[in-house]
């Protein structure tokens, strides 16, 4: 992924250049060295994660451990009205939930499960159940085993059900992808990545240090977060979106949302889309750079502040009928104006982020 | 020479607000009088220097406050995705944040139908009100305290995996949290640094949350009375 | 010259009203962001303390948040807004006054003096400083209107509206402002008795 390899660069780069002391940023009185070391903290905190990160993403959710392993299918159909809910609570394992038509969920899953002996894997096996229960308009799915590594057991599940099923699923490990679906989706993996394809109305989706990937999809509101997880977002559209991540990157591109709150601590955020009339977008990063590409006509105001950052514009800002610049104002910088008829409103604030508003190639 | 009977429309006769036929006498009187033109160069300087007056901006905490007073008016909150299950938790940009009490914490955490923690009935001296944005850093950090009293307590619970991410992700909101405070105490003023501090404090609160629901949602796990298998150490 | 509030369509301004009236948050924020700055710097100036016109700029906008339902688009939403605010600041100074001895009178007969020679007045050395600190210490009624005329660009016919007099008093208020910023500026800038002054030099706010 583009990002990861952005991040694989800076651990290079960082490593090559030798960390600098972790006090620098307290001792130097001087602005310029502060926010220059303050940059440096903050980078070297978002290379950790990375690595940390790949090392996560990168972790198949396949028990691994030493041992045999042993596996049972399972396979089950039930019905499932359009509007209905499908749920799933999963511990380990791989979930792809597809829409397809039929009024009906088909659950394919494979228990796994691996131990010193093939009867001690056998033994645990027969411990995980897989309950499926059909209420009035849901079904729901939920694995029971005791608790274990995922490394020693889980449950991949493939699933099947009308292209109008809500869905709703949460995992504590494992990938989750769901694809062409209308109803509304929420989704969950702590450890794992969630990936979304060609969905209608999402309505969540969180990973701890997953990524989550969205394409080709709509929603109405929208909420992301994660902790150490990337956030990627492509041909999207939403009314109002609402983004927080921890240590993760953002990059929406060609997106149109009416609201939009992107806020991260140590993350990049990037916005390349359209700013609606009357729109309103807000970015805030603390250590993170904000990257704003409005498409199409632009006519936003700005307002855009930084501590330690820099921030510039590539459309020539205007204040009060004068030309607006970027201020210095005691310890921080500040650029406002508008641009065209200024109906949309762009705020962007980082602490010790560099903000840029770019005009599109 | 009646200059009195004059003065009174020279700031007219700069501003151009005045009839053709006073401009006429004035711009006659102008002529012969020196006193005059240098009263009306003064008058005219005066406009100028007031039209090139500083545009001062109100102060970045004047919104927040506004905002929090008409949202008292019309509360907006939205439910998020929980880890297990929805709660009430702060929704898009400026409303509420859930600072909860202990008695409020034990309803976060039974099921996803559970009833919203406002119907709960704690001691009133135990809970903090669900509070508007313009909470005080004090009410956030003694919210985080005692969250983090309690987490303290369980961390056990959790796998070694799960309590790394969480710690990294309580390390990086940590260091927000230092690195904003410190700017503010020379910057009391700056929006950025403010946001960042508050945010922070925000999100520390809501991870803790976080953080203390899983570690009820595994020792729930234990209680159901299967044998616990220990997670090896496997990277 | 800055002129009068942002040109908006009519229909626009009635739109938006509409939506601040059902409680939309969204309005809301986008007329804080339409308005707030020029209204905080009219009533800055009109107060002379920054301490005092946070406070009534949040006045002005919880007063129009509640009265927006009122608004049926005769003017510009600007103007509506500016009303509020001047009105607002007007309520304060004559609270302000009335607690204090001054009265305009007595001013009135001081700054008709003569000033003693000195240096003619241009623009250029006119600092922002004495001119702030001597804006505020004109008596209100033509402060007021100097500054919705010289330093907010309001024509007579407007300032006439907005403060509810004759074109003509609305002219003789802002030469009378003049002329008395003249006589201070002249005079070496404050009267030592004067209050600190803060404007102007907190533009450490964002």
């Amino acid at each position: 992924m583009k990002v990861l390899s952005r991040h694989h660069v800076a651990v290079l780069l960082i490593c090559a250049a030798g960390a600098a002391p972790a006090t620098a940023q307290v001792a130097s009185r001087d602005p310029q060295e502060r926010a220059a070391a303050v940059r440096a903290q903050a980078n070297r905190v978002k290379a950790e994660r990375a690595v940390q990160r790949r090392g996560a993403a990168e972790a198949p959710h396949r028990p691994r451990a030493a041992g045999p392993e042993v596996t049972e299918a399972f396979s089950r159909t039930v019905p499932l009205t359009r509007g209905g809910t499908f749920e799933l609570q999963n511990i380990a394992g791989d979930v792809t939930v597809n829409g397809a038509g039929g009024n009906e969920a088909r659950i394919e899953a494979m228990k796994r499960a691996r131990g010193l002996t093939e009867a001690g894997a056998r033994a645990f096996l027969n411990t995980m159940r897989i309950d499926v229960v059909e209420r009035a308009g849901t079904v729901e799915v939920r694995t029971v085993y005791p608790r274990a590594n995922p490394a020693l057991a889980a449950v991949d599940y493939t699933i099947t059900l009308p292209t109008g099923a809500n869905v709703v699923v949460r995992s504590a490990s494992g990938r989750l992808r769901i694809q062409n679906v209308a109803g509304e989706v929420r989704a969950q993996s702590f450890n794992g990545d969630v990936s979304a394809v060609a969905l209608k109305r999402i309505r969540a989706l969180r990973s701890a240090s997953g990524n989550i990937d969205v394409n080709d999809s709509e929603a109405d509101e929208f909420n992301v977060d994660t902790l150490q997880g990337n956030v990627i977002i492509r041909n999207f559209k939403a009314r109002v979106l609402d983004l927080h991540t921890v240590t993760g990157n953002v990059m929406l591109h060609d997106v149109a949302t009416e609201r939009a709150l992107l806020q991260s601590m140590a993350g990049d955020l990037e916005y390349a889309g359209r700013l609606m009339r009357s729109g309103r977008y807000q970015l805030q990063t603390h250590g993170g750079n904000i990257r704003v590409i409005p498409a199409g006509s632009a006519d936003f105001d700005l307002e855009a502040m930084t501590v330690n950052g820099d921030v510039r514009s590539d459309f020539v800002l205007k204040m009060f009928q004068r030309p607006g610049g970027v201020e210095r104002q005691r310890l921080q910088k500040v650029l406002r104006g508008t641009i065209g008829d200024a109906s949309a409103l762009l705020s962007a604030s980082s602490f010790s982020g560099d903000i840029v508003i770019v005009k599109p190639q | 020479m009646n200059c009195s009977h004059y003065e009174p429309l020279l700031s007219g006769y700069a501003d151009d607000s005045i009839g053709a036929d006073d401009r006429a006498r004035i711009a006659a009187h102008l002529h012969d009088c020196a006193a005059c033109r240098a009263l009306l160069q003064e008058l005219s300087a005066i406009r100028m220097a007031a039209q090139s007056l500083e545009s001062l901006t109100p102060p970045a905490r004047v919104w927040p406050q506004l905002s929090a007073a008409v949202a008292s008016a019309s509360p907006r909150t939205t439910l998020r995705f929980g880890w297990f299950g929805w709660r009430p938790v702060a929704a898009v940009a400026m409303t509420t944040i859930l600072a909860t009490g202990l008695w409020q914490l034990a309803a976060l955490l039974t099921p996803a139908d559970a009833p919203r923690v406002a119907s709960q009935a704690p001691a009133p001296e135990m809970v903090m009100p669900v509070a508007i944005e313009n909470q005080t850093e004090d009410d956030y950090a003694v919210a985080i305290a005692r969250l983090e009293e309690v987490t303290a307590a369980d961390r056990s619970a959790l796998d070694a995996e799960t309590a790394g991410t969480l710690d990294a992700g309580l390390v990086v909101i940590d260091q927000a949290i230092s690195e904003s405070r410190a700017a503010l105490k020379s910057e009391p003023d700056s929006a950025p640094a403010q946001e960042s501090l508050f945010t922070a404090l925000r999100r520390k609160v809501s991870l803790l949350q976080e953080m203390l629901a899983l570690i009820n949602e595994m020792r729930k796990g234990n209680q159901d009375g299967a044998a616990r298998i220990l997670s090896e150490i496997n990277r | 010259m800055r002129g009068a509030a942002n040109p908006r369509p009519p229909t626009a301004d009635l739109e938006l009203a509409e939506r601040c009236g059902r409680g939309d948050q969204d309005a809301f924020e986008q007329l804080y962001r339409a308005h707030a700055g020029r209204l905080y710097n009219l009533i800055v100036r009109m107060v002379s303390s920054t301490e005092t016109a946070e406070d009534l700029l949040q006045d002005v906008f919880l007063t129009a948040y509640r009265k927006v339902g009122s608004f049926r688009g005769d003017s510009s939403l600007g103007t509506w807004l500016y009303r509020m605010a001047v009105n607002h600041c007007l309520d304060y100074l004559r609270g302000r006054q009335s607690k204090m001895a001054k009265t305009t009178d007595s001013l009135e007969d001081e700054g008709m003096a003569e000033p003693a020679a000195s240096a003619p007045l241009v623009a250029s050395t006119i600092s922002r400083l004495d001119l702030e600190r001597a804006i505020s210490q004109l008596p209100d009624g033509c402060r007021t209107a100097f500054v919705l005329h010289d330093v907010e660009g309001f024509e007579h016919n407007e300032i006439a509206r907005l403060l509810g007099i004759s074109e003509g008093t609305s002219k003789s208020q802002v030469h009378k402002a003049r002329m008395k910023l003249r006589a201070m500026l002249k005079s070496g800038g404050a009267a030592a008795s004067a209050p600190p002054v803060r404007v102007g030099m907190t533009t450490g706010h964002v």
